[in-house]
């Protein structure tokens, strides 16, 4: 069964069908998905060197389990719930290790905030630069909990609801964290909100 | 309600995460509020700061090295997913659900026809006369029409006839 399938198949259509054992519906779900994923772990760790395997990590856990996904429409809410549980997975990892915390090593920061806001794009200004580097480096001190919540916000734009859903809490917990991280955000970044 | 407790309203109202009345207390408090109104001025900035952050992407041959890794971890499934994904990958899918439709049907008709009472098959059926105890005892056979006698002993039997007629005797009319 191979035949091709269309760009414009619906995601309902294409989960079924990696549930069913598609291969080809799978490598159009990741073509859907891999950036979304890649960009969102590299927002929650920028300093990690192996993003594009823990991205990877994240594609093979939905592989092994998406035949227990039971709604295709949360799919959404569920490969982020993945992402989150692998990320805080890793945090325990290399808290365990004792993994070089960039709090710890200002040079280490420099040089890796100075990769991450050195994307590809050469139109943009120095100033927009700058201001990339100085909200990440804002967000990497947030805790874990507060980063996400903040960050399932802004970056991947998912509603309160959405949120709740996707991290089990209350839509009360939700707007509580990212109300305090962004209290904490502010304090950090006083002089660029003028 | 103190401006600390509008504060945390103000962050569900940037995000349009207030409900109707949350927000007309919120607008009315802003006109009567400087402090507040500057608190939602920051939280929309902080909010312009999140558009700087440019979207990255994985490195080329992302899907490349993921299949090799899919390959390893496929390896790892339970043993009816691997069916599943092999006969996905090996057969039609309209071939794999026209065979499982074919053993549903095949596994149905068995299991009726196993459990099926034999009262309709003895319909016009000839029965050797040495089964005949046993099967009016199990009140499979009521009335013997007749008797022939060519090689082995053979009785036919008619069902349409009503097996509880001569149960039931005409009431005496004229008492």
């Amino acid at each position: 069964m191979s035949e091709n399938l269309p760009d414009t198949i619906s995601e309902e259509t294409i989960i079924r069908r990696c549930q069913d054992g598609d291969h080809q519906a799978f490598n159009l779900l990741v073509q859907r998905y891999q950036k979304l994923v890649y960009n969102f772990i590299y927002r929650l760790a920028p300093n990690w060197r192996d993003v594009d395997d823990l991205a990877q990590e994240v594609f093979i856990r939905v592989y092994k389990s998406i035949s227990m996904l039971k709604e295709a429409k949360q799919f959404k809410s569920w490969l982020h719930r993945i992402v989150i549980n692998l990320y805080y997975d890793e945090i325990r990892k290399r808290r365990r290790v004792k993994e070089v915390d960039l709090e710890d090593n200002p040079k280490i920061e420099a040089e890796v905030l100075h990769t991450a806001s050195s994307g590809n794009n050469p139109i943009r200004s120095l100033e927009e630069k700058e201001l990339e580097r100085v909200l990440q480096k804002a967000m990497n001190r947030l805790s874990p909990d507060y980063k996400v919540a903040i960050m399932l916000r802004e970056i991947q734009g998912l509603s309160y609801e959405e949120i709740a859903q996707t991290l089990k809490c209350s839509v009360g917990t939700v707007k509580s964290r990212i109300f305090r991280a962004r209290e904490l955000l502010k304090e950090e970044l006083r002089e660029y909100l003028q | 309600m103190s401006c600390d407790d509008f504060k945390i309203l103000l962050s569900a109202y940037v995000d349009g995460e207030v409900d109707p009345k949350e927000r007309v207390e919120v607008e009315s408090h802003l006109t009567a509020c400087q402090s507040c109104s500057a608190e939602l001025d920051q939280l929309y900035r902080l909010k312009e700061l999140f558009r700087y952050l440019e979207v990255k992407e994985p490195a080329l041959g992302f899907r490349g090295r993921l299949s090799a890794k899919l390959a390893t971890a496929r390896q790892d499934l339970p043993f009816w997913y691997r069916i599943k994904v092999w006969t996905s990958e090996q057969l039609p899918q309209s071939l794999v659900y026209a065979f499982l439709w074919l053993i549903l049907i095949i596994g149905g008709t068995s299991i009726f026809l196993k459990y099926q009472p034999m009262k309709p098959f003895v319909n016009t059926a000839q029965v050797q006369s040495s089964q005949l105890e046993e099967l009016y005892a199990e009140d499979i056979l009521f009335e013997p029409l007749h008797l022939s006698n060519q090689g082995e002993e053979l009785i036919s039997f008619n069902l349409e006839a009503t097996p509880f007629d001569d149960l039931f005797e005409e009431p005496d009319s004229g008492g």
